[in-house]
C-alpha cells in the first residue's frame, strides 16, 4: 500500500464519518459543521486526483460560503422548534426504517458498482488551473455563460423567497 | 522547500528515502516558520501597536518589561498561561474549544503560500491566491464557532457579525485581485511577483490608473476582512463588550489575538505581492550581492519584502487609531453599493487597457508613480509634523 | 506538485500541535478554582436571562445567499483570468473580453435588481401594524 492509498483511505473514512455526523447529529450546527468536515475530506480527495483548483475552490465556497449561509439559516429558525422535531415512533417502525435503509444501500451499492462510466477522458492536466481556463474559453463557452444566467436566476429567486417570509411576518 | 528536500537527499542523507526527507523537511519548514517568524511577529506587532496607540492618545503605554517594555508580549504571554481556563457552564463545549484551533489554523496555513524572497517559500501553490482566500473563510468557520459556542449573547452577535463581515467583505477582495490575475495570468504568488519590477513604475500598481483604485479596495477589504478597525464591529467593546471572545481567557483567548495580529502580516504580504512588486530588488543590486555570497540576494529580498509590509502594519495600526468605526448598516453599504460595483469597473477596465495598450502606456504610468510619490511625501509630512508639534508633557515632572 | 499540499497538511498538524500543547502546559500550571459565578456567562453583572441561541434577523441570511453567488461568480472567472493574456497575445483579445464580460455583466444584473429592490438596504422599513410604544400613564407609573 503506497502512502497515495494510505492518504486516500484517511480521507474517504473521514468523509464517511462526517457525513454520518451530518444525518445523525440532533444539533442542527453540528450537522452543518460535519458537512463542512465532509466537504474538506472531499477535497482532499480531489487533491489527490490532482484537481488543486477544484480542491481550492471546494473549501473556499463550502467552507466560507455555505456553512455561513447555514448557521445563517439555523439562525433565523427557533432552535427550540428542532427540539420538537423528534420523531416518535415505536421499535418495529425503527426496525423497519433499519432494514429498508440497508436494502437501499445494498441496492445502490450495487448499482453504483454495476455502472460504467463513459465520457471524453480529462483534457492533459486538467486540474491545472490555465488549461481549465483555456478549455472554459474554447469549448465551454455556452455552459458557462448559461451558469452566469443560472447563478442570476438563483440569486433572485432565493431574494424573492426570502421577502415573502418578511412580508408574511 | 521541495528543491531543499532533494538537495539534502542527494546530498547529505543520501541513506534515507525521498518520501522522508520530503517529510522532515515539511514539518522543520513549519517549525520554523511558527517558532522563528509569526509568534515573535504577532508578539512584537502587539507590543508596538499598544506603543503606537499610546502614542496617539497622548498616554505612554507599555514600557516597564525590557528595555522600551520591548519584551511585554513575553510577560503577557507567561501570563496567558497561567491564568484560570474558564469555560462557561452553559457554553456549547466542544464548540467553544475547537473554535480558536479554527481560527488560528485558518491565520497559520496562509504561510504556506506566501513567499518569503524569491527562493525561500514553503511551496509556491499554482493557485496560490484562491488558497489564502479559502483560509480566510476557514477563519470565519472558527468565528463563528466562536461566537456560538460561547452561548453568550455578546459572542452570539459579534461571531455573526465577523460571519457577515468577511463574507460580505471577500468579494471586492476577490474582484480587486482579479485585475492582478488579469495582468499576471497566473494565481501563483511567485508568479505575480516575477511579472512585476523592482522599481515602482513597473509595479502592477501603477501599470494603468485602475490598478491604484483596485489597491485602495483590496486594502480596505482586507482591512474588514481581519476585523480591523475602522470595520471591527464584531469585538466593538463600545457595545459588545468584546464581541465573540467575550467569554475567552487564558490561552484560548490569546490564540485568538495571536491570529488577529498575525493577520496583520498576511494583508500587508498580499498587498505586497499583487500591487508592490514583492520582494523584487534591482537587477544590479542584485548581481552585486550575488558576488559577495549566494544566499546575500535572498536576504536583500527578504528584507524588502519585509519593509514594505512592515508600511502596510503601521499602516493598518495607524488607521485603527485614528478613525471611528463604521456602523453595521454603513458597514454593508460601503462594500455591497460601493467597493463591489467600483471593482467589477476596475476589473473591466483593466482587461479593456490591456487589449487596447498590451504593452502598458509608459507616460500613463511615470504620471501615476508621480502622483503617487506626492501623497506618500504628503503623508510623510504630515506623520512628522503631527510627531514634533503634539510632543506629549506631563504636567508634573518630579525630576525637574 | 502533491508535496505542496502534503506542506498544507503539515502545517496544519504543526499548528495544531502547536495550539495543543500550549493549552496542555496552560492545563498543568494554571490554578483551579471553579466556582459557580466563574461559569456563568458574562452578562454586564446580571445572572444571565435565557439563552444566546435565539430566532436572528433575516438581513444576515441575505447577505449570505448574495455572497454564496458571487463566490461562485469569482471562482468561475479565476480560471478564465489567468489564459486572458494568452489570448490578447494571439491577438483573440476582443473576443475573450466579450466572453468574460457577458457573464460578469448577467451577475451584475442580479446585482443591481437586488439593489434597487432594496435588499441591500441593512435597515429596512418596517410597518408598525399595532402601536406599541408606552402610554403618558405607562411610562409614569414605571
Amino acid at each position: 500500500m503506497s502512502g497515495f492509498d494510505i492518504l486516500f483511505f484517511v480521507f474517504a473514512g473521514f468523509a464517511l464519518v462526517s457525513a454520518m455526523g451530518v444525518v445523525v447529529s440532533p444539533n442542527p450546527v453540528y450537522s452543518a459543521l460535519s458537512l463542512v468536515l465532509t466537504l474538506f475530506s472531499v477535497a482532499g480527495l480531489f487533491l489527490l486526483l490532482q484537481a488543486e483548483f477544484l480542491a481550492v475552490v471546494q473549501v473556499l465556497t463550502y467552507a466560507g460560503a455555505i456553512l455561513v449561509l447555514f448557521v445563517f439559516i439555523i439562525m433565523l429558525l427557533n432552535l427550540s422548534d428542532f427540539e420538537l422535531m423528534e420523531v416518535r415512533m415505536g421499535n418495529l417502525g425503527k426496525a423497519l426504517l433499519t432494514l429498508a435503509a440497508v436494502v437501499a444501500f445494498i441496492t445502490l451499492a450495487f448499482v453504483v458498482h454495476l455502472t460504467r462510466i463513459t465520457g471524453d477522458p480529462a483534457v492533459e492536466g486538467f486540474g491545472d488551473i490555465s488549461t481549465l481556463g483555456r478549455e472554459i474559453f474554447t469549448h465551454y463557452v455556452i455552459p458557462f455563460e448559461i451558469a452566469g444566467v443560472l447563478l442570476t436566476v438563483s440569486l433572485i429567486g432565493a431574494v424573492m423567497l426570502a421577502k415573502k417570509n418578511l412580508t408574511k411576518e | 522547500m521541495e528543491q531543499l528536500a532533494i538537495t539534502i537527499h542527494e546530498n547529505y542523507l543520501w541513506g534515507a528515502p525521498l518520501w522522508a526527507v520530503n517529510l522532515i523537511v515539511m514539518f522543520g519548514a513549519s517549525a520554523v516558520v511558527l517558532m522563528l517568524f509569526v509568534a515573535p511577529f504577532a508578539g512584537i506587532t502587539s507590543f508596538v501597536e499598544r506603543r503606537i496607540a499610546a502614542r496617539i492618545q497622548d498616554r505612554i503605554g507599555p514600557n516597564r518589561v525590557g528595555p522600551q517594555g520591548i519584551l511585554q508580549f513575553l510577560a503577557d504571554g507567561i501570563k496567558s498561561l497561567m491564568k484560570e481556563d474558564l469555560i462557561p457552564t452553559d457554553a456549547d463545549k466542544p464548540l467553544f474549544i475547537l473554535a480558536p484551533y479554527l481560527v488560528f489554523l485558518g491565520m497559520f496555513t496562509t504561510f504556506v503560500a506566501i513567499p518569503f524572497s524569491s527562493k525561500l517559500i514553503v511551496s509556491d501553490l499554482n493557485v496560490g491566491l484562491l488558497f489564502i482566500f479559502a483560509t480566510s473563510a476557514i477563519t470565519a468557520v472558527g468565528l463563528v464557532m466562536a461566537g456560538w459556542g460561547s452561548g453568550s449573547k455578546w459572542s452570539m452577535l459579534g461571531g455573526m457579525r465577523a460571519a457577515a463581515q468577511i463574507i460580505s467583505y471577500e468579494i471586492p477582495t476577490g474582484l480587486a485581485a482579479l485585475c492582478v490575475i488579469l495582468l499576471a495570468g497566473s494565481l501563483s504568488l511567485q508568479t505575480i511577483i516575477a511579472g512585476q519590477g523592482a522599481y515602482p513604475w513597473q509595479w502592477y500598481l501603477f501599470n494603468n490608473p485602475f490598478n491604484p483604485l483596485a489597491f485602495f479596495i483590496l486594502l480596505a477589504s482586507l482591512v474588514a476582512e481581519g476585523n480591523r478597525a475602522p470595520f471591527d464591529l464584531p469585538e466593538a467593546e463600545s457595545e459588545l463588550v468584546s464581541g465573540y471572545n467575550t467569554e475567552y481567557s487564558g490561552m484560548r483567548f490569546l490564540f485568538i489575538f495571536f491570529a488577529e495580529w498575525a493577520n496583520l502580516y498576511i494583508i500587508g504580504a498580499l498587498v505586497t505581492v499583487l500591487f508592490l512588486g514583492g520582494w523584487q530588488i534591482p537587477v544590479g543590486v542584485s548581481e552585486w550581492a550575488g558576488g559577495v555570497a549566494s544566499w546575500f540576494p535572498q536576504v536583500l529580498q527578504f528584507l524588502t519584502f519585509f519593509l514594505k509590509v512592515l508600511v502596510f502594519v503601521f499602516l493598518i495600526i495607524q488607521l485603527r487609531w485614528t478613525l471611528p468605526r463604521v456602523r453595521m448598516d454603513q458597514l454593508m453599504e460601503i462594500c455591497w453599493k460601493y467597493l463591489v460595483p467600483v471593482a467589477f469597473v476596475c476589473v473591466m477596465g483593466v482587461a479593456l487597457w490591456m487589449i487596447i495598450w498590451p504593452e502598458g502606456l509608459p507616460w500613463m504610468t511615470y504620471l501615476l508613480t508621480a502622483v503617487a510619490g506626492l501623497i506618500v511625501a504628503y503623508y510623510c509630512y504630515r506623520v512628522i509634523w503631527q510627531l514634533r508639534n503634539t510632543k506629549a508633557t506631563l504636567e508634573f515632572n518630579p525630576f525637574v | 506538485m502533491l508535496f505542496n499540499f502534503a506542506n498544507i497538511l503539515v502545517f496544519v498538524l504543526v499548528g495544531g500541535g502547536f495550539v495543543g500543547v500550549s493549552l496542555f502546559v496552560s492545563r498543568l500550571i494554571q490554578p483551579r478554582f471553579p466556582t459557580l459565578e466563574k461559569g456563568l456567562i458574562y452578562e454586564c453583572g446580571e445572572i444571565p436571562v435565557d439563552n444566546a441561541w435565539i430566532n436572528y434577523n433575516l438581513r444576515y441570511y441575505l447577505v449570505a445567499i448574495i455572497f454564496v453567488i458571487f463566490d461562485v461568480e469569482i471562482a468561475f472567472v479565476y480560471p478564465v483570468a489567468t489564459v486572458f493574456k494568452n489570448w490578447i497575445a494571439e491577438g483573440k483579445g476582443m473576443i475573450a473580453f466579450i466572453e468574460i464580460m457577458v457573464f460578469a455583466l448577467i451577475l451584475f444584473v442580479g446585482l443591481i435588481y437586488v439593489w434597487k429592490k432594496g435588499d441591500l438596504n441593512w435597515f429596512k422599513e418596517v410597518v408598525v401594524t399595532e402601536d406599541t410604544r408606552r402610554t403618558p400613564e405607562e411610562a409614569t407609573a414605571l
